[in-house]
């Protein structure tokens, strides 16, 4: 299994030109999306744990249920992201006429999320270095737009939230393209499309989510 | 002749016995007047009798007089006695006298005679009772605080038998401020009790003396009732204690979180937590506010501050009583050994950052690179 990974994440258009003919087997992709949904759901819980302070004065008691919502949320964000980005290939490469079943794009789509494991396990290691040095401003009136959003502001833009924050988002760039690399042979093999219409299948979406990516960072 | 002689001067004799007789029969006492009505030992008063002739005849008073005892003086004595009282006509006399410290009941008396024989005497029953006004501190705090107002009640009562006037209560002192500075009473009537509640601010250590004063009749008395000003913590005053405190190092400073727990009887109002020199409070909860604290609630709590070269800072917790008064306490947290400020990058990046931005740049353009490398 570990051969196929390495070949998944360093020789991807031999890995799908392999499995082109053969039936779509969602077992391994999966799993790795699994993983990279447990890693989403911890990075979710360290993030709420870090929040929920914010809110004790009207929800002073439920900060538990708020992180298990936190940790929710990362889980199944990472499911659905898997599946959307499966549809999105799969209708776009519906223009190009493409052939092969949903079921192997879902399985193209879930092999490529292989890299986005290591960038979510990368800020999960550093959200924990830095939590300790990560104040959270309590909300006192929720009815003061004006207080929610200095304290929001607060915290994220204190030092170590805000450091935490470009890491997070350059790695998901960086990360994401990676993804895109899997996906785009995925695609290919997944869908029989030609090279240049896989690439606008795959990079036309993702350059979209990275431009919203950037955009919201607030650098463009 | 001789006999007639004789018999003429028994008769005469006779007659004038009468006559006295009548007129002393004629003059009665019909009022006496003591003021104060119960003297206190060395008091000074006035005594009014009033005679009046209830015969038909004018009688000539020859002599008028009132006689002292051994407890009291007659200080003037302005009638002498000379005089006529018509038929049916008052006539009131007046003295001045003074009673000698012994208590008990005394009879000065008042006497006359009259022209051509007959006499009235009179004894006055007059009392000297030591019994002051009755004076006390009916309520007070158990301790008193420094600019803490509390307050202070005084009750008077009246054992005497006779009404005393012009009872007044004057606070002295010059280690409080008192309000207000002198309550009036007026008069209290026997068996009479009235309060006078007085708000006193300590401003250091010293005596209170409440000065109780009173006339009775025209001699004016002092009560004075002292109590001691020893600030110190009051026994129901809020009381906050810190706890669970935690010292964990922020870009540029610490933090300090913790819990704040009000260990008094008393509601400790508007608390506000921060940290003190040689600290310097920085966002963002240089300040932090808590709000009202009631006996036995607590709140969790967090400054942040920077300090360099210190171990241990002062963490201040202010707050208010009911009345407004300001307090404030402090506690020491300790800076644990080692624990140092993140370091600010003024806007740039860490080290850490920057190797694990670059490192993922690396591997993930190598692995790109490699996977559109064509397989030899």
């Amino acid at each position: 299994m570990a051969d196929t990974i390495m070949k998944i994440l360093f020789r991807p258009d031999e890995f799908f030109e392999e499995h082109a003919g053969k039936e779509p087997a969602l077992g391994l992709p999966f799993g790795i999306v699994l993983i990279y949904a447990i890693l989403s759901a911890i990075l979710g819980y360290q993030m709420t744990s870090l929040m929920a302070p914010m809110y004790s004065s009207i929800a002073e008691g439920y900060e538990g249920i708020i992180i298990f919502f936190g940790a929710a949320g990362g889980f199944v964000t990472a499911i659905i992201f898997w599946i959307v980005a499966s549809v999105i290939f799969y209708l776009l490469s519906m223009l190009f006429k493409g052939e092969g079943s949903m079921k192997k794009v879902l399985e193209a789509v879930g092999y490529g999320i292989a890299p986005l494991i290591a960038w979510v396990g990368i800020a999960i290691i550093w959200l924990s270095m830095v939590a300790d040095q990560i104040v959270t401003p309590v909300i006192r009136d929720f009815m003061d737009p004006a207080a929610v959003d200095t304290a929001l502001e607060a915290f994220m833009t204190q030092p170590a939230m805000a450091e935490y924050t470009l890491l997070q988002t350059v790695l998901s760039i960086v990360f994401m393209i990676w993804a895109a690399n899997i996906w785009y042979s995925g695609m290919r093999y997944a869908r029989k499309l030609t090279a240049r219409n896989a690439a606008y299948t795959v990079f036309i979406p993702v350059g979209i989510y990275l431009i919203i990516t950037i955009i919201s960072y607030g650098v463009l | 002749m001789r006999i007639y002689l004789i018999l003429l001067i028994l008769l005469a004799a006779l007659v004038s016995t009468g006559a006295a007789a009548d007129t002393s029969a004629q003059v009665t006492v019909t009022g006496i007047a003591l003021d104060p009505g119960v003297f206190m030992p060395w008091d000074t008063g006035t005594l009014q009798v009033t005679v009046m002739n209830t015969g038909t005849l004018p009688i000539t008073l020859s002599a008028v007089r009132l006689t002292g005892e051994q407890n009291v003086d007659v200080l003037t004595s302005p009638h002498t006695g000379s005089g006529m009282l018509g038929a049916g006509n008052s006539m009131t006399f007046t003295y001045t006298i003074r009673v000698r410290g012994e208590e008990g009941i005394f009879y000065p008396r008042f006497s006359m005679n009259f022209m051509g024989g007959g006499s009235l005497s009179e004894p006055i029953l007059l009392r000297v009772d030591r019994r002051p006004l009755d004076a006390g501190i009916s309520s007070r705090p158990d301790i008193f605080m420094e600019g803490r107002r509390d307050d202070v009640v005084v009750s008077l009562g009246n054992p005497r038998m006779n009404t005393i006037s012009s009872v007044s209560i004057t606070p002295v002192t010059g280690a409080a401020d008192v309000v207000p500075t002198s309550i009036f009473i007026g008069s209290l009537a026997p068996g009479e009790s009235r309060d006078a509640a007085f708000s006193v601010t300590p401003m250091g250590a010293g005596d209170l003396t409440f000065n109780v004063q009173y006339r009775n009749g025209q001699n004016t008395h002092t009560v004075p009732l002292t109590i001691p000003i020893t600030p110190g913590i009051a026994k129901k005053a809020a009381d906050p204690i810190v706890s669970n405190i935690e010292v964990a190092s922020i870009a540029g400073g610490y933090r300090i979180t913790g819990d704040v727990s009000n260990a008094g009887l008393e509601s400790a109002r508007s608390v506000v937590m921060t940290t003190s020199s040689p600290a310097t409070p920085i966002d963002p909860f240089r300040v932090y506010v808590v709000g009202t604290l009631d006996p036995d609630d607590f709140s969790s709590f967090e400054v942040t501050f920077a300090a360099s070269d210190a171990e241990e800072i002062p963490l201040v917790i202010r707050y208010r009583d009911d009345d407004g008064n300001l307090y404030e306490e402090t506690v020491m947290a300790t800076i644990r050994s080692g624990l140092q400020p993140v370091q600010e990058h003024d806007g740039g990046l860490s080290p850490m950052m920057i190797g694990i931005i670059l490192l993922s740049v690396v591997i993930v353009a190598g692995a790109i690179i490699y996977s559109r490398k064509k397989k030899r």
